[in-house]
């Protein structure tokens, strides 16, 4: 599966968005000021490793077919009843930045209802938790509950949120670890042509399991 | 000697100056030490309103004990139950009360009554004691992961980078927790004493919440380090002695005063206490709040919370991953807070609407 790699993404940063900006002075200054502020707070945390946006998914391997108990009652998984892309998304309710996207999720849910499902998973809460959160923030997508993580394990999920689109196969190929932006077009033309590309290019199933 | 009347009137003046001058109370100097035990009483009241199926709580009991600080003396109960019964957890020997109603109680209740004698802590960081020694399995034990606390990935690279240089346990263990306070903050939202995931914390990059998210981190990364740590998950029972508002309960009533601590093994000294958190609580809630690192009062606690704590806090427990026999529900991350399951529906132990309990600690003569 192709990622993009650190070099081609500082690439296309520097051709469309530094350069153009270096052509002023305003731009070199305030280049040096973010260059000293992201290094004290990259010194600071030393390991953040969330970016903001989709990737290529980073997996080698098919992800693990599920079924978990679903708020609204009955249970819920994988595979799907329909042949759909779908996006697995991976919260909490104490997450503050898995709060702050749900509203956004919502959004994109029902501008792409019937082509698209969203599963979301609660990461280790009980369902009172969750349903008070939800009658808070309204949502219409499943949400199901992986209350002692093993879902959650299993998909070797370490960052909350995280979101990840299978294609029709349910094979993973875009992640995002940290918020994603729902409503930014750019991610919704990533999600257009990481299914397009998918469906061109890969025809085999998923063969190889996930180690675990 | 005789005075004349100049010498009355400016006598008179001065004390009444002095009089004016308004007397600010002195703060004693943070300095915890043992010597003084006291002892308190902990009633924990909980009434589950409408009951239906079968009902279960999970109760934790102030068990932990160690001769030096903190002597657990015994629990009592009254319940419409239909079994009360003490728990131990089997690896970590947290104990709790499990409590089963019959079916169809419509008012489930119990009232738990809990003593225990604890006192200050302080351990002298220049005088070792010579090499520690800690049991096989425990050294085992509060090295291990846990579900929430992973030691390799990204906590072990994060530990390698902060204990680069050092050597002993303690430069490590100083390293760790400088670290943690300075790059850790209080979050007021975070719920209760928070999750403590902390890879998640730490591939977020946002490292708010509180003492069960920051003390978490600190045990992890210190495990990760390679030294024995642990969460020693309590409550605090009474006001600071010291004139910290924030690090003391404000009345008798304690149903939101958990607290966790932490402890690190150094082989110069043995358990040694440590509490980051605190220091964090202290910029944020200590009078006017948001008080920098700087502020005397937080440098104070941050030289003071390395080595020792103050005996207003009983432990229940350093348990992690705990099973809860009988329950429908999943394993708990940490035991702090009452459980409880109705009709094989775990409850929110957060949502004071829906779990009703009420505890209450007092101070009783020694």
């Amino acid at each position: 599966m192709k990622r993009i790699s650190a070099p081609e993404f500082r690439g296309k940063i520097c051709r469309y968005l530094v350069f153009p900006f270096l052509k002023t002075g305003a731009g070199i200054l305030l280049l040096c000021l973010s260059v000293f502020v992201g290094r004290q707070s990259a010194d600071h945390l030393l390991a953040a490793e969330v970016q903001h946006g989709f990737v290529h998914a980073p997996w080698g391997f098919c992800p693990k077919m599920f079924t978990l108990p679903a708020l609204g009652g009955g249970e819920r998984g994988l595979p799907l009843d329909e042949d759909r892309p779908v996006v697995i998304h991976f919260f909490a309710t104490w997450c503050e930045p898995c709060k702050a996207e749900i509203g956004g999720l919502e959004k994109f849910y029902r501008a792409h209802k019937g082509k698209l499902e969203v599963l979301a998973v609660s990461v280790g809460e009980v369902r009172a938790r969750v349903q008070d959160f939800f009658k808070q923030t309204p949502a219409t997508f499943p949400v199901l509950l992986d209350a002692d993580r093993a879902v959650t394990k299993a998909w070797s999920i370490e960052t909350l949120p995280t979101s990840i689109l299978l294609d029709t196969k349910l094979r993973p190929v875009l992640a995002a670890t940290g918020e994603l932006d729902w409503a930014n077009a750019d991610n919704a033309i990533d999600i257009d042509n990481a299914l397009k590309a998918d469906s061109i290019s890969r025809s085999a199933e998923c063969t190889k399991e996930h180690p675990q | 000697m005789s005075l004349s009347r100049r010498d009355v009137l400016k006598a008179g003046a001065a004390a009444s100056v002095v009089a004016a001058i308004p007397i600010l109370p002195v703060r004693a100097e943070f300095a915890p030490q043992a010597g003084k035990w006291r002892k308190f009483e902990l009633s924990t009241r909980l009434n589950i309103e409408n009951a239906s199926g079968l009902t279960q709580a999970w109760i934790p009991l102030p068990a932990f004990s160690e001769p030096t600080w903190i002597k657990p003396e015994g629990s009592s109960w009254r319940t419409n139950a239909r079994s009360a019964t003490i728990v131990k957890d089997p690896k970590y020997g947290a104990e709790f009360l499990h409590v089963v109603w019959k079916k169809g109680e419509s008012a489930p209740a119990i009232e738990l009554i809990s003593k225990v004698s604890a006192q200050d802590r302080a351990v002298d960081l220049t005088k070792q004691r010579g090499m520690q020694k800690l049991s096989d399995s425990d050294h085992k034990l509060y090295l291990a992961p846990t579900d929430l606390i992973p030691t390799d990935g990204i906590v072990k690279e994060t530990a390698d980078k902060i204990t680069v240089g050092a050597t002993s346990d303690t430069d490590k263990a100083r390293a760790i927790y400088e670290w943690v306070v300075e790059n850790c903050h209080r979050d007021a939202k975070t719920r209760g004493c928070g999750i403590g995931d902390i890879a998640s914390l730490l591939k977020s990059g946002n490292l708010g919440g509180k003492c069960a998210d920051i003390n978490a981190l600190f045990v992890g990364l210190a495990r990760a380090a390679g030294l024995p740590a642990r969460d020693l998950y309590g409550l605090r029972v009474a006001p600071s002695a010291f004139g910290y508002k924030s690090l003391g309960a404000k009345n008798e009533v304690v149903t939101k005063a958990q607290h966790c601590r932490a402890e690190v093994f150094l082989t110069e000294f043995g358990w040694v206490p440590m509490d980051p958190a605190d220091v964090r609580k202290v910029m944020l809630e200590e009078p006017p709040g948001n008080l920098s690192l700087t502020n005397e009062k937080v440098v104070e606690a941050r030289k003071t919370l390395f080595g020792a704590w103050e005996g207003n806090w009983l432990a229940y427990n350093a348990a992690h991953d705990v099973v809860l026999p009988g329950a429908i529900g999943p394993k708990v991350g940490f035991l702090m807070y009452p459980q409880a399951e109705v009709a094989g529906e775990r409850i929110d132990c957060l949502n004071a609407d829906t779990f009703k309990y009420v505890i209450t600690a007092r101070e009783l003569a020694v």
